[in-house]
């Protein structure tokens, strides 16, 4: 069977496989720009101990953290319907494009993750700190902005910084439920024209693009951040 | 000052976020309304030539083909598709999130036991199993006992595997369910001895040995068919209405010579009522 890579066929694919970027990419800033609000819900949840909720907040981050991607997208997907659209009378099942599910499951995992990562910057910061503030006559809110948030910021980037890389090697999952991303218009390339490998290796550069820049932005800002302290590296 | 500065920053951010989401809400809602009624088709994009993505992504293949020209004697409904892979088409048709599952179904006993088949075949399918070329010790299912045979989840193949071995307890085909797999991995596998065979049609495995180019070692069909059955529109089990419709736009189809068209033009043969 023919030549299994082709340089020819590898610059086609460019053209076809591009534009699916933006899928990724709104995928993406979806599920952290609501990831991390719904983080910071579920962290001033979890502050605040307000009984009930904060026990079924644990409950939650747990099952995102403890079950596969995969498993979740499924769930949303079939499940999500089941459960709203007979109680609310709507017919997101049939409405629904399969991208805004995908949405969904990112933004339900993402802030389940993100709120693990702030809740382990605002616990680092000593309590001494707000005790301070507040007998200094600060309201609740202002200790926090100006006290706790800053310094929370800085210990929170780095891990925010791996889970962004780690996230957009995750929306290449939803594929599974009909939405053509950049992994999912490559494996449809595959079946087009019968040769799928480059296509592929398109896809692992663009991967691999991706995540540099992230890692290098992130880097910047940490340095940035450290202010007055040695650079790293 | 500043600080005063940033908080109505991050207002407006939060305000243009949430119109966003509101604007793209109202835009859902204003196109489900419209004259006929919706009906969503469940279709794959990995199975060439009868649903893949083309040259642009949009959908394409033999199963739009015909579904488009369905629609086209139908007025009183608008079709609309979606695709997903293959093992996902039956369970979203489960799940209520289509109405029409096309994705070249066999008819057999236990899907029927689940959904509503339609009355009218559109493509035939005989299957045959396939082998590398240069093997010539598999004959028959008896031939594969103990050997590896690759099928994916939810097909007629697998189907048909599992109940060979329900009558053959002692040495069991082994049944390697590779869903969402290309032509290419289904090629190299056959070939480099990853699995010992797989069940196909015939026009399939000719498409496979022209993709790819002349003169290398290739796949082909060997024995009996394994099934002759044909392909057919699934439904869900309480839509007659719809599958009646259906139904009588593929015969008016056939009758008028459109889909044996279709079948030359898309798939190379007429394959609506015999090989």
């Amino acid at each position: 069977m023919g030549k299994l890579f082709a340089w020819d066929r590898f610059y086609e694919n460019i053209p076809k496989i591009l534009p699916y970027l933006s899928v990724t990419f709104s995928i993406v800033v979806y599920a952290t720009v609501f990831g991390v609000l719904l983080g910071m819900v579920i962290v001033l949840v979890q502050i605040k101990k307000i009984p009930g909720l904060s026990q079924l907040v644990k409950v939650y981050v747990s099952f995102m953290r403890g079950t596969p991607m995969l498993v979740q997208l499924m769930l949303v997907y079939y499940g999500i319907p089941a459960l709203l659209d007979p109680v609310l009378g709507t017919k997101i099942n049939r409405e629904w494009g399969a991208v805004n599910f995908a949405y969904v499951t990112f933004i339900l995992n993402q802030g389940a993750f993100l709120s693990a990562i702030f809740y382990s910057a605002i616990t680092s910061i000593p309590y001494g700190q707000t005790e301070a503030g507040l007998s200094a006559g600060l309201t609740e809110f202002q200790t926090f902005y100006r006290i706790v948030l800053p310094q929370m910021v800085k210990t929170a980037l780095p891990p925010f910084g791996s889970d962004l890389v780690g996230l957009f090697q995750n929306s290449s999952l939803v594929f599974l439920i009909g939405v053509t991303d950049i992994m999912g218009r490559a494996k449809t390339i595959g079946t087009a024209t019968k040769h799928v490998l480059e296509a592929y290796v398109l896809v692992v550069i663009i991967y691999i693009v991706i995540s540099l820049s992230v890692r290098l932005v992130f880097f910047r800002l940490n340095n940035k951040m450290n202010y007055g302290k040695e650079e790293i590296g | 000052m500043k600080s005063r500065m940033r908080q109505y920053v991050f207002a407006g951010f939060l305000t243009i976020l949430g119109g966003v989401t509101l604007a793209g809400c109202g835009k859902k809602e204003a196109s489900a309304g419209g004259g006929a009624e919706k009906v969503v088709v469940g279709t794959g994009n990995s199975y060439e030539p009868y649903c893949y993505l083309d040259d642009k992504g949009n959908l394409a293949g033999y199963e739009y083909e015909v579904l488009k020209a369905v629609d086209e004697l139908l007025p009183q409904y608008e079709f609309e598709y979606k695709t997903s892979d293959f093992a996902n088409v039956l369970i979203s048709l489960d799940a209520g999130k289509i109405d029409i599952g096309a994705h070249q179904y066999e008819w057999n006993k236990e899907r029927d036991e689940k959904y509503l088949f339609g009355k009218e075949p559109y493509t035939t399918y005989v299957t045959y199993l396939t082998v590398a070329g240069n093997r010539d010790d598999v004959k028959s299912l008896d031939d594969l006992k103990g050997k590896k045979v690759k099928s994916s989840s939810g097909s007629n193949s697998a189907y048909i595997l599992e109940n060979y071995n329900k009558d053959h307890k002692d040495n069991p085909i082994r049944v390697d369910y590779v869903n969402n797999s290309t032509d290419e991995e289904t090629i190299t596998g056959l070939l480099n001895g990853v699995w010992d065979a797989t069940i196909m049609t015939a026009r399939d495995v000719d498409k496979l040995n022209k993709s790819y180019e002349k003169g290398s070692p290739s796949i082909k069909v060997t024995g009996d068919p394994v099934q002759t059955s044909s392909t057919y529109f699934v439904f869900a089990k309480d839509n007659t209405k719809l599958q009646e419709a259906v139904d009588g736009a593929l015969k008016q189809l056939k009758e008028n010579g459109t889909l044996a068209k279709i079948s030359v033009d898309v798939i190379g043969g007429d394959y609506t009522e015999s090989e």
